[in-house]
């Protein structure tokens, strides 16, 4: 793992933040677990909490914040942004197709295109991380 | 053109002395990214090419090579 703090920081945050939403989108499928209004709390809580943390650190150690957003990070980074917008384009197709037919509920599409928006640029980030692109 | 770049930066980093954690401290970058652009994994931009030269005293020619399009 990186000695950058921030660096650290994002990879935690990012792996807790797809973790948990995979777990909840595992238990609703399931229909095992706490409500899903319990795991928007969690998710929430997490993501806010990951951003407050990532915040104070970025004001704490400026030199690891420039390090830890170098050029090729930031390549990662907006690599994984391009990789969500696609993503949830797609999901929202289906939900759409699935929506249209009466297979779903489209409040239910709806809601579930959060989880997909949050989680798929950090887990697109981690993958960049574990292949060696971005720290 | 087409090609990988040819790197140098690894031979001049250990000649100057430094590991790729001091380099990466001196130019502002993370040691992951000395690490793919020795690699040839990543290709560095004009700004930092200049300051990875500048921080071991030589040309970014002597750093970065094209290969040569007859091979």
């Amino acid at each position: 793992m990186s000695a950058n703090p921030i660096s650290r920081v994002r990879l935690l945050g990012s792996a807790a933040i797809v973790i948990t939403t995979a777990t909840a989108l595992i238990a609703a499928f399931l229909s095992i677990g706490p409500s899903g209004l319990t795991w928007a709390f969690i998710i929430g809580g997490i993501a806010i909490g990951y951003a407050i943390l990532s915040f104070v650190l970025h004001l704490r150690y400026p030199d690891a914040a420039d390090a830890a957003w170098d050029e090729q990070n930031n390549r990662a980074h907006r690599d994984s942004l391009i990789f969500g917008f696609w993503a949830v384009l797609a999901v929202f197709l289906v939900f759409l197709v699935l929506s249209l037919t009466d297979r779903m509920n489209p409040a239910m599409a709806f809601y579930w295109l959060g989880p997909v928006l949050g989680a798929v640029p950090p887990a697109h980030y981690l993958v960049s991380i574990m292949r060696g692109r971005a720290e | 053109m087409s090609g990988r770049l040819i790197v140098h930066l690894r031979a001049h980093r250990t000649t100057a002395g430094l590991t790729q954690a001091e380099l990466a401290d001196a130019v502002g970058v993370s040691r992951k990214t000395i690490n793919t652009i020795e690699n040839g994994v990543f290709t560095p931009s004009t700004i930092l090419a200049l300051t990875l030269a500048e921080e071991l005293d030589c040309s970014v020619h002597d750093l970065f090579e094209l290969p040569d399009e007859s091979d």
